[in-house]
């Protein structure tokens, strides 16, 4: 990604090269003392003997992969592991590309600002490494999350993938920023005033992306800002308290969003809509022809009445968390049970998931992503079009295709091992690596041990 | 008179208007007068208690299904020896009439499933009723039976049959300290749902629900004014009820008991009924092991959300759990929300008899295994167990000779996310799902 070096700061100063040694060798030295365990991403390191799904080309009953600098460097049945590598013993475990979460806000500290026009804010400066997000997602085999705002927005501002390891947000990113949050379900007021508000920012992105050597224009396009809040927008399209007060402030970020936006028209930056109601998606096709949208569709939960029109378009779609739900008719009463996976994979429009960890969900097991996935299997999804959608199609909907997804030589050593058929009931996540490195052990999980383990008093 | 007495419970009464009691003791008394005399329209409308216990199992529609041959690769019996591979199932008149690995007839229909187990029991559900059902004009009253409120058309009855759950256990609000009498529902039939067994168990709510919406400082003359306002207030309801009961014969006439409340108690302390306490917080939970001990009951527990906390009481008081906390959606952050769902595999391993409860009971299932629980235990714990909880286990919970033909099939494990309900029967009749097309299609032949 071209725009991500903005985030990275340049080259990874030594200041934080030498903070992360401190804290590997902190690991090593009090906990990890095994030394099997104590994976460095310079190292070369072999997961033997596992069963591997590596979700392009054919599954290996039993192989070796080698990882040599934090990446895959080969893959085969029989493979002569190096002497110097250190050697993870994966028999009768099975080994998968980590799973990628595709829409997430929970990284964020807080998923939606007041202000429903913001493109000019990112998430980067939102994610706190620290949080429980990220310990959760790695006990459940996910290595890259796409972080993104929440859906009470207009234009909630930009995203950025990020792995689930790492001391600092610059060592996590895969790619920022990748795109920007669009929803059009309204915060507050009218569907008809929110839709207006949001075309026309886009219309004057579109504008100046036009015109874009021309004059900036910026006196402009502030002045045509001001003049949509007294027409009657109500609140859809005010700035910010805090930018409203200083113009100057105002202006900046009017500025710099107007620079995001005109990425977004044209399809340089992707755009997550969300699709709330059915009514939405003929309305968020419309966006993606007048503004050249590289779109992923983010659905609400009934949008499966919508999926004839969703499955006549090449868009990537995320279905809902509740992924089965019961429908009442009105009249007669009755429950028809809608099963959403089932309505798409009939209509042969390929899917993706998200996890919905809040306190609203409405089944013991929406906050996980494998789950979900087993869930669309009961639907009718074959084993790989689950797994396919858990890992590289993610990936490539969000365009990282090229490091992570799947275990080809050459890509990214995202990998997670689970201890027995993935979907399983009684299946973990034994052990999670981002980049090479074993950032989740589940033996030495003490959370999950305590929780396990039987009672004793 | 009750009333009075409870009153004098809260505080500040002392300074109450003489006029005001007069008043507050008139309109209690009215509402008194006309409580009783709607009671006893309904037990005349209800034919009396007598009748009530009697009612048996719905007769199936012998004229519309006649013989069913099940034949499954596997087949969950909740009996000795499960699972059996492959196992059959014949069914006649909305009975198992035989199980076997081999068993064959010329006349009954043929249908072939993946896997079988009985029908689903929700040991406390609330399909068909709401929380505003709960009666609110007395925080005491055992008398009540939830099956008046039940709303039998309810649509939710064909989620709850579409996921397998058969047998359905009713349950009142938590309202009331006291909150009345539960029943039995056969979520389908020939007319839909019906009711299956009243009385089956007598509620109370030993927690702060019955607190809810109850203010301290309102008006103790108002006939809005609720109690309790506290736990305090929760258990001494309980006690002051249950020694009232009790004492019953020794107090002076206008002081006892209204007569309806006074047989519902008796039998509580008799234990010639189930009595379920709802009690979810440790402290909760040893509260209700307590007022057991001192009244002499048999409580089985409802919720038991900290039971894991007091594994050793509950184990030595031989109490058994209608756990209802794995769905919970109120629970926020990991720890909370996934330690209750390896209380189940707790619960297990001290021998503490379990129910999952309150829907989803195929998904909570799934998990108390993932979560530590045996695969016998978590499949026990949906059928065969909440079935002698409610003390139906002769009748309904496994598949066996002379058990109705409630039976769920499945196209894989039950216990993989990966699986799905294909049909459910009730009472030997499909009432949810559809049969293998193949399979019907050649029955249809030789059914004509």
């Amino acid at each position: 990604m071209k725009d991500s070096a903005c985030y990275r700061m340049g080259q990874p100063s030594s200041w934080s090269r030498l903070l992360w040694a401190a804290w590997i060798g902190l690991v090593c030295g009090t906990g990890w003392a095994s030394g099997e365990l104590s994976v460095r991403a310079d190292e070369l390191v072999a997961i033997t003997g596992g069963r591997i799904i590596p979700v392009v080309g054919p599954e290996l009953d039993r192989g070796t992969v080698l990882i040599r600098n934090g990446r895959i460097a080969a893959l085969a049945p029989e493979l002569e592991v190096p002497p110097e590598a250190r050697v993870i013993d994966a028999t009768g475990q099975t080994i998968l590309p980590g799973f990628i979460d595709v829409h997430s806000s929970d990284p964020m500290s807080q998923s939606n600002e007041r202000n429903p026009n913001v493109p000019f804010l990112s998430v980067v400066d939102t994610i706190d490494p620290q949080a429980l997000y990220f310990e959760d997602a790695r006990r459940n085999g996910i290595t890259a999350v796409s972080v993104v705002p929440g859906n009470s927005t207009m234009i909630g501002g930009q995203t950025v993938v990020v792995r689930t390891a790492g001391t600092y947000v610059n060592d996590m990113l895969i790619a920022g920023p990748v795109g920007v949050k669009i929803s059009l379900r309204p915060p507050s007021g009218s569907r008809m005033s929110h839709l207006a508000a949001l075309r026309r920012e886009l219309d004057r992105a579109k504008g100046t992306a036009a015109a874009d050597t021309s004059d900036p224009a910026e006196s402009d396009s502030s002045e045509s800002v001001e003049g949509s809040s007294e027409e009657g927008v109500g609140g859809q399209a005010q700035e910010s308290p805090e930018a409203s007060q200083t113009s100057g402030q105002g202006a900046d970020a009017r500025q710099q969003g107007l620079e995001v936006l005109r990425q977004l028209v044209g399809g340089r930056l992707l755009a997550f809509i969300y699709c709330d109601l059915p009514m939405d998606v003929v309305h968020a096709l419309e966006l993606i022809k007048t503004y050249d949208l590289k779109p992923i569709l983010i659905l609400g939960r009934e949008c499966d009445r919508a999926a004839a029109l969703l499955a006549e378009v090449p868009y990537p779609i995320v279905l809902d968390s509740r992924l089965v739900y019961w429908r009442t008719d009105p009249n007669s009463r009755r429950e028809e049970r809608i099963d959403v996976p089932a309505v798409f994979h009939s209509l042969g429009k390929t899917f993706l998931f998200q996890a919905d960890t809040n306190a609203s969900r409405q089944t013991l097991g929406s906050g996980y992503l494998w789950y979900q996935a087993a869930v669309a299997v009961k639907s009718g999804l074959s084993r790989e079009q689950a797994i396919h959608a858990l890992t590289l199609g993610p990936a490539q909907a969000l365009g990282i295709d090229e490091s992570v997804g799947s275990i080809e030589v050459g890509k990214d050593a995202d990998l997670i091992i689970l201890t027995g058929d993935p979907l399983g009931t009684l299946t973990w996540v034994d052990k999670t690596l981002v980049g090479g490195e074993v950032v989740y052990d589940r033996s030495r999980d003490e959370f999950l041990r305590r929780l396990l383990e039987a009672t004793e008093q | 008179m009750q009333r009075l007495e409870s009153i004098a419970f809260q505080t500040g009464v002392g300074d109450a208007v003489p006029a005001v009691w007069a008043a507050a003791a008139l309109i209690t008394v009215a509402r008194w007068a006309i409580s009783v005399a709607m009671l006893g329209v309904g037990l005349l409308l209800a034919g009396g208690p007598a009748v009530w216990g009697q009612t048996a199992a719905p007769s199936p529609e012998a004229a519309q299904i006649d013989e069913w041959l099940i034949e499954a690769d596997v087949l969950y019996t909740m009996r000795e020896s499960d699972p059996l591979r492959p196992g059959r199932v014949l069914v006649r008149d909305g009975r198992v009439v035989a199980v076997g690995a081999e068993l064959e007839s010329s006349t009954a229909r043929v249908v072939k499933v993946p896997c079988l187990m009985p029908g689903l029991i929700d040991a406390a559900s609330t399909i068909g009723s709401q929380p505003s059902d709960d009666e609110v004009t007395d925080e005491i009253t055992p008398e009540l039976d939830v099956l008046q409120s039940l709303d039998l058309d309810a649509s939710s009855f064909q989620v709850a049959v579409a996921e397998g759950i058969t047998t359905a256990h009713i349950v009142p609000g938590t309202s009331n300290v006291f909150g009345g009498q539960s029943g039995l529902v056969k979520t389908a039939g020939l007319d839909g749902p019906h009711i299956w067994q009243r009385q089956v168990a007598g509620f109370m709510a030993i927690c702060s629900d019955p607190t809810a919406r109850n203010r301290s400082r309102g008006r103790p003359d108002s006939i809005y004014m609720r109690q309790p306002t506290n736990r305090m207030g929760v258990v001494w309801i309980v006690r002051a009820q249950l020694d009232k009961a009790r004492r019953s014969e020794q107090l002076e006439p206008q002081l006892r008991l209204p007569a309806a409340r006074q047989t519902a108690l008796e039998r509580l302390l008799l234990d010639q009924q189930l009595t379920m306490t709802v009690a979810r917080t440790s402290h909760d939970l040893l509260t209700v092991l307590k007022l057991a001990e001192e009244f002499g009951f048999q409580p089985t527990i409802v919720g038991g959300d900290e039971s894991y906390q007091v594994l050793d009481q509950l184990s030595a008081a031989q109490v058994a759990v209608i756990y209802t906390a794995m769905t919970t959606g109120s629970v926020v952050g990991r720890e909370r929300t996934e330690l209750r769902w390896n209380v189940p595999g707790k619960l297990e391993e001290r021998d503490i008899r379990f129910a999952l409860a309150e829907g989803r009971l195929l998904e909570q299932a799934q998990f108390a295994v993932r979560f530590g629980c045996s695969r016998s235990a978590a499949l026990r714990s949906i059928t065969r167990w909440p079935a002698e909880l409610l003390g139906v286990g002769d009748r309904v919970g496994s598949i066996a000779v002379g058990y109705a033909a409630d039976l769920l099939a499945l196209s894989g494990d039950p216990l993989e996310m990966t699986s799905r309900p294909l049909w459910t029967m009730v009472d030997g009749a499909l009432r949810a799902g559809e049969m293998d097309p193949e399979v019907t299609l050649n029955d249809a032949d030789r059914a004509l």
